[in-house]
């Protein structure tokens, strides 16, 4: 389908790593670009990867990001994840607008995007899901978990990624976890409202990439297993999933097709389900965006995902995926955040004074940063995703060691000593993992560091071997060399001292 | 905690997430070669005539010391005063808002006795909730922030008075 290609201009209403990745589609497509920035944010990396750059009050300003693709010609937009991905209004002012969106049409984004309508959908199409309730702020929590049932997990029931999540155990914990979620359900999306869905012991996180044409051909991309999360954050994901049965891989790519067939579904997304120990699953969501982990699927089938969402949006008559691919190989991503995984991962805020990556075979890096970059906290704290790529998942992992090890990010502090970890931890090795493993099994390591390195460090030290600061590190506007300078090594809690 | 008798000399005391390695002065001969990238390279002939090999980075600016060794790359403060024992000295930066943010929940009041790992408050930034605990066991002297306020970096958040251990001394 390629040759039926018009020239476009594709915006992305978005910022940072995923901005880049879409441009670089872009490029290589030779369509032209458009990016935008919002205040606060113009050292950011995307700012550079496009034809041009337009200011826009904030990344949810709807009407803001319409006049800039009338303003620039624009053709397509895609939304990346996060921000306006899934909001059907930005998809619908699009329509009103005649511009492309790369992604549903705002009608199937409202159906999938909703998590009830979406868990209505799936038992329509005989897909199981976990018992569930919603409530309004302020509504009668306790009738409906105890119609759902404990232990249960109360989420925001607009938006994803974690925000506004608790478990509650108990029926007297119910009130204060209420309270809390909401409140940042409210500051994250100004909507309240929670949902309550009954919670798995020990579950796995698995989902199904799919692609569908908007006509109700759709395939499957394989899955990925994401159980290595914390505050339901992904930070570790894979392609395809280890000790996964046969039969319960086949029943995740039949329910996940039997949903995208059912609402037409049209370009990639992703149909996230909790899997038991024996094996059994249960939907949970939609997510009708490209993903962060996508790459994973992109590196063991070798679908350029966002290439194949601008080609169907060229083309939307066409099926430009027709078979659901097989997969080869294995595939891992980290997220490098600047947070301390040791000090209850606060926030590592700071100037990015050097940056390394690592190269060599099977290694991908979708880099959100730049050496002399300032990252602040106004935005998302994910500095880069580093993703391997092998024949083997044991390969994956060793080689995810020698990415990590080459990997040097200096001036902030950020959770690779402790991704490198968990590329030493039997479970993970052996995949035997589920999505609270992270916080319960493996959050009380501590930074470790060898006698003789301690012994070389010192020598280096003395030697004058370190390379010095470029002195212009400051963040928060403080002035250089202001003694009061905050140093984002030092974190408060869990026992700072000794 | 005893302050124990300095058999060998520290250095420096290097913070890293909250664990402190004290890095002990050393006679022993490295050698160094600075290569592009920001690579070093040390070397050290050892008792058995082979050789120990390190490749690393490591970087300093002020009293920050960040270092890319042995597979982890572990960012930390430099403490130069390497007062034994004690817990004085650190517990105010532990106490001091490091990033933007906002009190959302005060959870003790002045004059309580807390223990170490005792959450005093919570605060809100990047759409998420952290708990600030007591660094160490103490009694909150002040309360230095009111709920809903907006925090800038550096700001005090609460005085903690340390319990004196017994015969215990406040510096």
């Amino acid at each position: 389908m390629g040759s039926a290609l018009k020239p476009g201009k594709v915006l992305v209403a978005n910022r940072s790593e995923i901005a880049c990745r879409v441009f670089q589609t872009c490029r290589e497509m030779g369509l032209k670009t458009v990016a935008v920035v919002a205040p606060g944010d113009e050292e950011a990396r995307h700012i550079t990867y496009a034809d041009e750059v337009h200011r826009i009050p904030g990344y949810l300003d709807i009407p803001s990001i319409v006049e800039v693709a009338r303003k620039s010609g624009t053709t397509l937009i895609h939304p990346g994840y996060g921000f306006l991905s899934e909001r059907p209004a930005f998809v619908s002012a699009l329509e009103k607008a005649d511009i492309g969106f790369l992604g549903p049409t705002a009608e199937t984004m409202e159906l999938m995007g909703g998590k009830i309508i979406a868990k209505e959908i799936a038992t329509q199409a005989g897909v199981p899901t976990l018992p569930w309730a919603r409530v309004a702020q302020g509504g009668d929590f306790k009738t409906a978990a105890a119609k759902v049932g404990y232990p249960l997990l109360l989420k925001a029931a607009a938006g994803g990624g974690g925000k506004g999540m608790r478990r509650v155990d108990r029926p007297e914990d119910l009130d204060s976890a209420a309270e809390s979620a909401a409140a940042e359900a409210i500051a994250a999306f100004g909507d309240g409202t929670l949902f309550l869905e009954r919670l798995l012991e020990r579950p796995r996180h698995i989902e199904v990439q799919v692609f569908g044409d908007g006509h109700g051909h759709g395939v499957h991309l394989n899955e990925r297993e994401c159980s290595l999360q914390r505050r339901h954050q992904k930070v570790w994901e894979e392609a395809t999933a280890p000790n996964l049965p046969a039969k319960t891989r086949e029943g995740l790519f039949t329910a996940a097709l039997n949903l995208v067939r059912h609402v037409k579904y049209r370009s990639a997304g992703t149909l996230e389900f909790l899997v038991d120990e024996s094996g059994e699953f249960f939907f949970l969501e939609m997510n009708t965006r490209l993903q962060v982990e996508h790459p994973v699927s992109e590196l063991v089938t070798g679908v350029d995902l966002v290439r194949a969402q601008i080609e169907q949006a060229l083309n939307p008559k066409a099926t430009i995926l027709k078979d659901s691919p097989s997969p080869r190989g294995h595939a891992i991503e980290v997220r490098i955040y600047a947070e301390d995984p040791y000090q209850d991962f606060m926030p590592t805020p700071g100037k990015v004074e050097r940056v390394r990556w690592p190269t060599g075979p099977g290694i991908r890096v979708d880099s959100g940063i730049e050496e002399g970059q300032t990252v602040g906290t106004s935005f998302d704290s994910m500095l880069a995703k580093l993703i391997v790529y092998a024949e083997k998942r044991e390969h994956a992992i060793a080689r995810m060691r020698y990415a990590l090890d080459e990997t040097v990010i200096f001036g902030l502090g950020s959770n690779q000593a402790w991704l490198r970890a968990l590329c030493d931890s039997p479970a993970v090795i052996e995949g035997r993992v589920w999505t609270s493993w992270l916080g319960t099994h493996f959050a009380q390591e501590k930074p470790r560091l060898s006698a003789s390195a301690q012994d070389l460090l010192v020598a280096a030290r003395k030697a004058g071997v370190i390379s010095q600061g470029s002195g212009q590190a400051d963040i928060g506007g403080g002035a250089p060399g202001a003694s009061s300078y905050p140093s984002p090594f030092v974190r408060y809690g869990s026992g700072g001292v000794q | 905690m005893s302050a124990k008798p300095d058999s060998k000399k520290v250095a420096f005391s290097w913070k890293v997430s909250g664990t402190r390695f004290a890095m002990q002065e050393v006679e022993s001969a490295w050698r160094f070669e600075k290569r592009p990238g920001g690579w070093v390279i040390a070397e050290r002939t050892l008792a058995d005539g082979g050789v120990e090999r390190h490749r690393f980075q490591a970087w300093e600016f002020r009293t920050r010391f960040q270092a890319a060794i042995e597979g982890r790359n572990l960012a930390g403060e430099v403490l130069l005063k390497t007062r034994a024992g004690a817990a004085a000295g650190s517990g105010d930066s532990d106490l001091t808002a490091q990033f933007p943010g906002k009190v959302r929940k005060i959870l003790v009041s002045e004059g309580e006795r807390v223990a170490e790992g005792t959450p005093l408050m919570l605060l809100e930034a990047m759409k998420m909730e952290f708990s600030i605990k007591a660094p160490f066991e103490g009694v909150v002297k002040k309360l230095c922030v009111a709920e809903a306020q907006q925090l800038s970096p550096g700001q005090q958040l609460i005085e903690l008075d340390p319990v004196p251990a017994k015969g215990g001394s406040s510096e």
